[in-house]
């Protein structure tokens, strides 16, 4: 049970993390030609992802707050045995920037509705690359720690 | 817009800063709305005995930060709630991932 839930979990923050940061991109600057890779890759419509990433992310983290007691009671004294401080502070801030992304979403998905004027436009951006940055860390500090026995041990 | 300000956003900008810092404020002086011990998997508002095993408290630190952002943003009259600049909504919250990682730097020194 635990397993599949730790999969479904993975796969949910790979559609996340693959959604947010061509949202992100498209924020950057604007789009060039869609000539190479990176700008076809920005060149999407950021806003129609913005439901898909808001429901994305509260189902990873209801999946992510199942798993926390497995990890409390398993993985996090076995770190504490093998010393590895910082496998668990980087979960620490795992945990704390999940919260603060799910607080996020509500004017997050207010900015993308909102009509694009010069001030929602800089709300949008910094709310975007909040929001990537908490799933990009999230996303491989819970790879790391999935596979850290066979990573440092 | 009504030629000042942008309108609608005010409750909820001020929802996700709210939750933000009143999380941020919950997890640093450690004041849950309860506390979940998996080992006997209970809820507790009060600190229960060693024998409970590890208490979590994250559920509880959200379940706070919700309890006091959602009624204040509902509250808050929507004409003055949107005189806040949309900037702070994006602000405030790099400014609490920012000091996230500055406070739990202490795991790694």
């Amino acid at each position: 049970m635990i397993t599949t839930l730790l999969i479904a979990h993975g796969l949910l923050a790979v559609a996340l993390l693959g959604a947010i940061t061509h949202q992100a991109l498209s924020t950057a600057r604007r789009a060039s030609a869609a000539r190479t890779f990176v700008g076809r890759f920005r060149a999407v419509g950021a806003a129609h992802y913005t439901n898909a990433i808001v429901i994305l992310f509260i189902v990873t983290s209801i999946f992510g707050a199942l798993l926390y007691p497995p990890y409390r009671l398993d993985v996090r004294p076995t770190l504490e045995d093998l010393d590895m401080r910082a496998a668990n502070g980087v979960f620490e801030i795992k945990e704390h920037l999940a919260a603060i992304g799910l607080g996020l979403l509500p004017a997050y998905w207010f900015f993308w509705r909102a009509a694009p004027t010069a001030e929602s436009l800089v709300a949008r951006r910094y709310l975007t690359w909040i929001l990537a940055f908490v799933i990009w860390w999230n996303f491989l500090v819970g790879h790391v720690l999935n596979n850290i026995r066979g990573l440092f041990e | 817009m009504n030629g000042r300000f942008l309108t609608g956003h005010g409750r909820f900008s001020i929802f996700s800063i709210l939750f933000g810092l009143v999380y941020t404020a919950a997890f640093f002086f450690n004041v849950a709305a309860f506390k979940y011990y998996p080992v006997v998997h209970q809820f507790h508002v009060a600190d229960q005995p060693k024998t409970a095993g590890p208490p979590i408290s994250w559920y509880g630190w959200i379940v706070a930060a919700l309890l006091v952002s959602l009624p204040i943003a509902l509250l808050v009259p929507r004409r003055l709630a949107d005189r806040l600049s949309p900037t702070w909504a994006g602000l405030i919250p790099a400014a609490l991932v920012l000091i996230v990682l500055i406070y739990e730097k202490r795991w790694f020194f």
